[in-house]
């Protein structure tokens, strides 16, 4: 039902987008094309990430230094403010002994917390449901940071140089896991999911969550999936197996 | 114009300081109102410069006249500090550039002031009939120049006039070294309102009576009262021929020039590439910011990395690379654009998160049909940079 009315609002808002023409200045527009619904960000997709923790080796931290390699993260040996987008979490049962590990981000919800708190808008979620921070907007007030329930939001605390092309970052913004939107819409994989299949562990799984055919769907409708803060209802994009 | 204009604001600035000085020394000097007065020199220097920096006089006697006049003086102070972007080479003035820098942000709020200023002054003379020193036709004309002025400066910032181009003007007006003005309507405007201004002010009581008229008692100044200069007929009618005879040419002129030429419009952002180096080469100067905003949103909400016309184009043409080899970082003087931005001093913080050291990728080179559009302009001119 959700789904049905979700498709009919984005074909009107389309339809209303069709031409779109920005007044640069008295007598000077700008006409901005209609967005193809064949474009990454428009298209009826949701892009997930299944996390395996059953296939997660407590010891790999393959996809954490990816991220970091990814987009410069750099470590000034401050952890409680050293930018981190993605970490390895522990998590035993006292009664069992049973103890898991596996990676924990922003977990790109479709009803993200991050989005309602934010003041200017700058907290965004993509129409392929992926969450961003559109930095030039940001104005640093933290409130998403307080708000996101998987504390997946870093703020920038030091001067930054030479960002990577693709992921300009800044002092005094806030920031999150990207799910590397800049290989997405370049057909890749994010990084730390392709770091995760060179180790053999193949314990992250992208895709799109909206096709029916793609094998992330298939496996969350064969095996199922844990969404993490279910009781929150904000509908993760990031899904767990085997906790 | 702007030469005759600028003589006729010295020239009268001067007669009427000699006409000021002669009357003060005939009446028995200007004496500041208020005891006990200080009996040394520096108390005195204290004492005037208060009065001229902080218009202390103003402040004890009339609380209202000194808000809005703190604030419109202040505020024309850092607007005229503004404009020094457009006046001054920074080659000219080494590191005290950077005060010209530092400034701006300053006077573009500062100019708020100057129309709030002035229309409270007429506010309170028309219509609470309080204070009716500037009542003549002329003040009243100055008067609302001063709040014309500045609102069609900040329709300049909005309609985006190609400032290069107007401090090639401005610095060959003052180096004699003539370059064209852009035939923009409203920069057109806003200089020559400003001229009008220049020409009317010594005629009009608002360029030295008013800061005075809280220290001295003005009618022994004017010798017959406020009324007395209210119509000096002969004055009015040398005004009018001085403006028609120096704003009526350059007027139709710039009239006809923005005939001819018409309102440009930006091309739209698929013809980018081409467009700002083969046809109008200013396009790219005033509406880059334009640009690069739409690409933010295409890329940053759409998700849409693979058109044509995307940033890394750009660079691929404009890096510059440092002697080493790499490209050279944004406060570098050769950086394609803070070698601009630094002249014209205008701040960007777009490098405070995008690296300005991005190195060029062959794969974002532009395509073969680009070069061609591009090599026309190169062979006759040498350069295919706007």
């Amino acid at each position: 039902m959700t789904e049905t009315v979700e498709a009919s609002r984005r074909r009107f808002l389309a339809g209303a987008a069709a031409f779109t023409v920005v007044t640069l200045a008295p007598g000077v527009t700008l006409r901005v094309a209609a967005q193809e619904t064949t474009q990454a960000g428009m298209r009826a997709v949701r892009w997930g990430i299944l996390i395996d923790a059953g296939a997660c080796s407590p010891d790999c931290t393959a996809c954490v230094d990816a991220c970091a390699t990814e987009f410069g993260l750099a470590r000034h040996g401050r952890p409680q403010s050293d930018p981190q987008w993605i970490r390895k979490v522990t998590v035993s049962d006292p009664n069992t002994g049973n103890s898991k590990s596996f990676p924990m981000m922003c977990q790109h919800c479709e009803h993200p917390p991050c989005v309602d708190v934010c003041p200017t808008g700058a907290s965004f979620k993509r129409a392929d449901g992926i969450v961003l921070v559109d930095r030039h907007i940001c104005i640093g007030c933290r409130y998403c940071i307080m708000a996101c329930p998987y504390e997946a939001r870093n703020f920038v605390h030091e001067d930054i140089v030479d960002q990577k092309p693709y992921a300009p970052r800044g002092k005094g913004t806030a920031e999150a896991c990207t799910m590397c939107v800049h290989r997405v819409d370049e057909g890749r994989t994010p990084a730390c999911v392709e770091a995760c299949a060179s180790t053999g562990h193949k314990a992250m799984l992208f895709g799109d969550l909206n096709d029916p055919d793609s094998e992330i769907s298939k496996r969350v409708a064969t095996f199922g999936a844990t969404r993490i803060r279910a009781d929150l209802r904000t509908n993760p994009g990031v899904r767990y197996q085997g906790i | 114009m702007f030469y005759a204009a600028a003589a006729i604001l010295l020239l009268g600035l001067f007669v009427q300081t000699v006409r000021l000085v002669y009357r003060a020394a005939r009446s028995g000097g200007i004496d500041l109102p208020e005891t006990p007065a200080d009996a040394s020199r520096v108390g005195r220097a204290v004492r005037l410069a208060s009065e001229v920096f902080l218009l202390r006089s103003t402040f004890f006697s009339d609380r209202w006249a000194w808000i809005f006049g703190a604030a419109f003086h202040f505020g024309l102070f850092l607007v005229l500090a503004r404009h020094l972007r457009y006046l001054i080479e920074p080659a000219w003035i080494g590191p005290l550039w950077k005060i010209v820098v530092l400034v701006q942000p300053f006077g573009f709020y500062g100019g708020i002031a100057l129309p709030l200023g002035a229309g409270a002054w007429w506010i309170r003379q028309a219509w609470l009939g309080d204070h009716r020193l500037l009542d003549s036709r002329v003040d009243r004309v100055v008067l609302a120049l001063l709040i014309a002025i500045p609102l069609i400066g900040y329709i300049n910032t909005y309609v985006r006039t190609d400032i290069v181009a107007v401090k090639a003007f401005m610095v060959g007006l003052l180096t004699f070294d003539w370059k064209p003005l852009p035939s923009d309507p409203v920069l057109l405007l806003h200089l020559w309102l400003v001229a009008l201004l220049m020409i009317l002010l010594p005629f009009s009581r608002l360029l030295l009576l008013i800061p005075l008229g809280h220290i001295v008692h003005l009618p022994a100044l004017l010798g017959g009262g406020p009324g007395s200069w209210r119509r000096t007929p002969n004055v009015v009618w040398a005004a009018a021929v001085l403006l028609l005879a120096l704003l009526g040419p350059p007027a139709v002129i710039a009239a006809a020039q923005v005939a001819k030429d018409g309102i440009r419009p930006a091309p739209g952002f698929s013809g980018l590439v081409a467009g700002h180096s083969t046809a109008d080469s200013t396009v790219m100067i005033r509406f880059h910011p334009n640009f690069l905003l739409s690409y933010r949103t295409t890329v940053v909400h759409h998700g849409e990395r693979t058109t044509s016309d995307n940033i890394e184009r750009c660079v691929s043409c404009h890096a510059v690379s440092g002697a080493d080899g790499t490209p050279v970082g944004y406060t570098d003087p050769q950086h394609f654009c803070g070698s601009c931005h630094f002249r014209e001093a205008v701040t960007i913080d777009c490098f405070e998160c995008h690296n300005s050291r991005i190195p060029k990728q062959e794969s974002a080179l532009p395509s073969a049909t680009h070069f061609a559009a591009l090599r026309p302009r190169a062979s006759t001119e040498g350069s295919v940079r706007p």
